[in-house]
């Protein structure tokens, strides 16, 4: 089974406007998937609706075999769902450690575990450490989340994310705002991670886009118009002349 | 070196001396007013677990407080007047037993809290202020028109319930029971606001968004937060009546509420050990200024007010402040 997540024919309009036309795609595994579009063309609401933030009118949302389409949130995440959000969204009040070791409570279910000391760092200390050292964060844990960089945001987000073990994760603008070296740096960390869980990325930054998705596809007015590789893309008239804005 | 710990601990124990000399020295009073103090810090105890870990502003615990003071005195009134409390399933005519009415008044405090959580969990914010206060109106007003037990005027007991063959009547004796459920409440919430459910309430206080997005749902949590709380408040009313051996409506007033929180603000907003610390100090200046005038809640007007505005942290914030700057 490689296409952990299936896309069957979603539809949603809001009024006269539709948000999502018949849109069809999936995500494999080992991939980074990355769904491109300009402003308006319904990527948010796609990415709701995945998420189940919001309900589609028609059509089936699928992870590994599992139709999720009528699922709540919460549901979908224990089934495998992580994501970051565009606007990047961590408790500043919390170190990173306590961040991460929310993402873990959540995963584990233990957040009815009444006794468990966290100051005695033995509560899931390991699985904690590995993440950390993935993100590059582990010299910084008891840093409050309100004194990290921008940057270093970012990589506690995709730290929270892969907290939650999850089947793929959704990355929204991860590379917004980010300085060259800092995206360089994601760069890499998303070329690692992607082995472990795929990848679906929404991202404005079509240098990142081209240098490191495996796919791509480009959603305009609701509608998915061309999916392919890089160079498909590049290539792809259609694209061009709706997006790209060069014919 | 005064770490909040050491604070903490050194409250503790000048609270059991000042008791051991004050029997020594034979000043009832004060051991009365020192039960006084544990018994509404353990009530701010259980209010601080919400509000100061879960920043849910309930303005409504003397419900839960009133509650535990109400069961307790009708369990204790009707064994002393051998008076039938129910019939049915089983004949029973209350008890002054103090582990049954603790229990009692527990299971009760609960199913208020689960119930009131249930419904006002639901609203954020200003009404969950409101709603909240509600509540326990709403009760306040069921008391004063209950002629059954008092109405307006309450009713005494006339002895304290037994424990183990202990005369809880001797001062010092009831100050060693309050005492150790201060011990007690003071263990339980350390230890949750420290487990993987207390990062998780905690969590709730700053970014519901990012709970959920984590799979956990913050409505259980807060709610089973809640009705800890309640239960714990509900402690505090039992022991509080005990105390007194009096039960009125006023246990259930929204100044008791306000009171409440109160003694977690100046005592320090979300610290375990705060609630004792502005208990103490609440009670101790209520005697000092009392005894000079009648309107010495003016000068308390003062603290609250300098507290917010220049010690967020309230006293243990302010003693951990004062040191840094040293």
């Amino acid at each position: 089974m490689n296409k952990i997540l299936k896309i069957v024919n979603l539809k949603k309009n809001f009024g006269a406007i539709t948000a999502s036309n018949d849109i069809n795609f999936c995500l494999e595994k080992g991939e980074i998937h990355a769904l491109i579009g300009p402003n308006g063309a319904g990527k948010s609401t796609l990415i709701k609706q995945i998420m189940g933030e919001i309900k589609q009118d028609s059509g089936e949302i699928i992870l590994s075999g599992i139709n999720i389409s009528n699922l709540k949130t919460e549901d979908r995440i224990h089934l495998g769902f992580a994501r970051s959000f565009q606007i990047t969204d961590v408790i500043s009040d919390f170190t990173i450690f306590q961040n991460v070791l929310l993402a873990k409570i959540g995963k584990e279910k233990t957040f009815y575990n009444f006794y468990s000391s966290i100051d005695s760092s033995e509560f899931a200390l390991e699985q904690i450490k590995s993440i950390l050292l993935k993100i590059d964060l582990w010299d910084k844990k008891e840093t409050p989340a309100s004194l990290l960089s921008h940057g270093e945001r970012r990589q506690l987000e995709i730290g929270i994310a892969l907290a939650l073990d999850p089947k793929l994760i959704l990355l929204d603008e991860p590379m917004a705002g980010l300085s060259l070296d800092k995206i360089e740096k994601m760069k890499v960390i998303f070329n690692q991670i992607k082995n472990d869980v795929p990848i679906l990325l929404i991202e404005h930054n079509m240098d990142v886009v081209f240098s490191i998705a495996n796919r791509i596809s480009v959603l305009v007015n609701g509608k998915i118009i061309a999916s392919g590789s890089s160079s498909e893309i590049k290539s792809n008239l259609d694209v061009r002349k709706a997006y790209l804005g060069t014919a | 070196m005064m770490s909040e710990k050491n604070i903490s601990y050194i409250s503790l124990v000048s609270i059991f001396l000042i008791a051991i000399f004050s029997e020594y020295f034979n000043e009832p009073y004060l051991i009365t007013l020192l039960s006084r103090i544990i018994i509404f810090s353990i009530a701010a105890i259980g209010l601080n677990l919400v509000l100061g870990f879960g920043n849910l502003i309930s303005f409504g615990h003397a419900a839960f407080f009133g509650l535990g003071g109400y069961v307790s005195g009708i369990l204790a009134i009707h064994a002393f007047n051998s008076e039938l409390l129910i019939s049915w399933p089983f004949l029973f005519n209350g008890s002054n037993n103090s582990i049954i009415i603790w229990l009692f008044t527990i299971l009760f405090c609960s199913l208020l809290a689960l119930l009131v959580g249930a419904l006002s969990l639901r609203t954020s914010g200003v009404y969950f202020i409101m709603i909240t206060l509600a509540f326990a109106q709403m009760l306040y007003y069921f008391a004063i028109s209950w002629p059954s037990y008092g109405g307006e005027d309450g009713f005494s007991i006339y002895v304290r319930s037994t424990l183990f063959g202990i005369n809880t009547m001797k001062g010092l004796n009831f100050f060693f029971i309050c005492f150790f459920w201060l011990l007690i409440i003071l263990f339980i919430t350390s230890k949750v606001v420290n487990s993987p459910f207390g990062l998780a309430l905690r969590a709730t206080r700053f970014n519901l968004t990012r709970v959920r997005s984590v799979g956990i749902n913050p409505f259980r949590i807060q709610l089973i937060a809640f009705v800890l709380s309640g239960a714990i408040t509900g402690i505090a009313g039992s022991l509080y009546v005990d105390l007194n051996r009096f039960v009125s409506p006023s246990l259930l007033s929204w100044q008791m509420s306000g009171e409440f929180i109160v003694f977690i603000l100046i005592g320090g907003l979300g610290r375990i050990y705060g609630p004792l610390i502005g208990a103490a100090f609440f009670v101790a200046f209520e005697q000092f200024f009392g005894s000079y005038t009648e309107h010495w809640q003016i000068f308390l007007g003062i603290i609250i007010i300098s507290t917010v505005l220049f010690a967020k942290g309230g006293i243990i914030g302010f003693m951990l402040k004062y040191q840094k700057n040293e």
